[in-house]
């Protein structure tokens, strides 16, 4: 069973969708008491940083989430979702990520770059995971984000290039996060969540 | 390096009798209905089957939003992993959640100048990538000329929420005559959201000529019902013209 967390702004729907379309077993959930005993969690995110992490403190998800994650449960988190990783955002300084990865998320800056970084791009691989199992070491998938998670050699696992050169998969023990979303970049996107379904 | 995008419109409008189908999908002249082209659903089926880059679903009848349209939303969107955008019936901030509840990605505001409390409310609560606005003019509203127009569009102070910006010259709409893409200079250098164009599509050439321009992606519409190439022919096709545009998954 997966466990995707439903907040108002995230597209939840659609991660439902993929998974249900693959015969995986998996609900949304809004609320901490359905996630003590989660053993996969997926963090979906549209939206505003400091809006994500606001839904969690108010839905009393936000030390459930770091609890479980700390007893081993796997973690996806996806798009902004996998910014909420992070320790916090140059989007909402006011507000704290799960702190699972020790790094800040910056805005894309540059004078003739278009932002959001909006459309298929591609992720070079870097290391190997379960969870990018069968993929090619340069895949495309979508983007869709004004913000970026910034490389670091420790849990970068990929890396896609707009500007500058920022994670696009990280990982690290149980946590993985993507920066595109899986759920909207095909036949890649479907390995993504289906090695996540079956990572043992 | 970023892929310029192809995104297939369908535009669907409500049928006169009541259920099972309750819309269906149409080409349009000038914003106006031209031809029915079937069930919006089978379209949503083929285009996720070509692997397109994005597809954009729009309603055509303004202010007429019931629960049918988000549930057209959510039907589409059991059979989609690709991107979905979707508009034209959008007026209030309750319109915008339910849709994104039913699994769009991205909204799509026309009529800006008129509507800026619900495209706050849209970027503030969902993050600009999830808000596309749409200018669509006609040749008459550039009399003055391009830049006055621009300036004037400007200086209603929207162009900030916007992720996206639509590009259509109404008038071109369904007769594929070429896209009009005077407006993108003077908006690339306003705004750093991507530009989408639209409206006037009837060959590769056409479509090549816009990502030339600097546009960041093409809609299609009636190109698509009236071409014998298939969108994987049309993009490998482009691709040979020198545009970064992705031709394998």
């Amino acid at each position: 069973m997966i466990d995707i967390i439903g907040s108002p702004s995230s597209n939840a729907r659609a991660v439902y969708f993929a998974f249900l379309d693959m015969g995986v077993d998996c609900k949304i959930v809004q609320d901490a008491t359905e996630i003590h005993n989660s053993k996969k969690i997926v963090l979906p995110g549209v939206g505003a940083f400091g809006a994500l992490s606001k839904f969690l403190h108010d839905s009393k998800l936000y030390e459930p989430l770091q609890l479980r994650i700390a007893e081993g449960a796997k973690m996806l988190g996806i798009c902004l979702g996998m910014q909420l990783l992070a320790e916090g955002s140059e989007e909402s300084s006011e507000y704290k990520g799960l702190g699972i990865f020790m790094n800040h998320c910056k805005k894309f800056e540059g004078a003739d770059l278009r932002v959001p970084h909006t459309g298929w791009d591609q992720v070079s691989i870097n290391s190997q995971h379960e969870v990018l199992r069968g993929l090619s070491s340069d895949f495309s998938a979508f983007f869709s984000h004004s913000y970026y998670f910034p490389v670091d050699i420790n849990c970068s696992f990929g890396t896609t290039e707009y500007g500058v050169e920022f994670s696009s998969v990280l990982a690290k023990d149980n946590v993985v996060g993507v920066q595109f979303h899986p759920e909207r970049s095909q036949s890649n996107g479907r390995k993504i969540l289906s090695n996540f379904a079956d990572w043992e | 390096m970023l892929f310029k995008r192809l995104i297939p419109k369908i535009v669907v409008e409500k049928t006169d009798s009541l259920a099972p189908i309750i819309f269906k999908s149409i080409l349009t002249r000038a914003f106006e209905p031209f031809r029915v082209v079937g069930d919006p659903i089978s379209q949503v089926k083929i285009q996720q089957s070509n692997l397109v880059d994005e597809i954009l679903l729009v309603h055509r009848n303004r202010g007429l939003f019931d629960i049918t349209f988000p549930n057209l939303v959510l039907r589409s969107c059991e059979y989609l992993n690709t991107p979905l955008t979707v508009g034209g019936a959008v007026t209030e901030p309750s319109h915008a959640r339910i849709l994104f509840e039913s699994g769009a990605d991205k909204i799509v505001i026309g009529r800006a100048r008129s509507n800026l409390e619900l495209l706050e409310s849209i970027a503030s609560n969902y993050g600009a990538q999830a808000l596309v606005i749409s200018i669509d003019y006609s040749d008459d509203d550039l009399k003055f000329g391009v830049d006055k127009f621009c300036e004037s569009e400007i200086s209603f102070g929207y162009m900030g929420l916007a992720g996206e910006i639509a590009l259509n010259n109404k008038g071109r709409d369904g007769y594929g005559e070429g896209v009009d893409f005077r407006l993108l200079k003077t908006l690339q250098s306003t705004t750093k959201a991507p530009i989408v164009v639209g409206c006037g599509v009837s060959s590769v050439e056409h479509i090549a000529n816009c990502f030339r321009a600097g546009c960041d992606a093409v809609t299609l519409s009636t190109f698509l019902s009236q071409t014998d190439q298939s969108i994987k022919q049309i993009r490998s096709h482009i691709s040979t013209l020198g545009v970064n545009i992705r031709t394998r998954n």
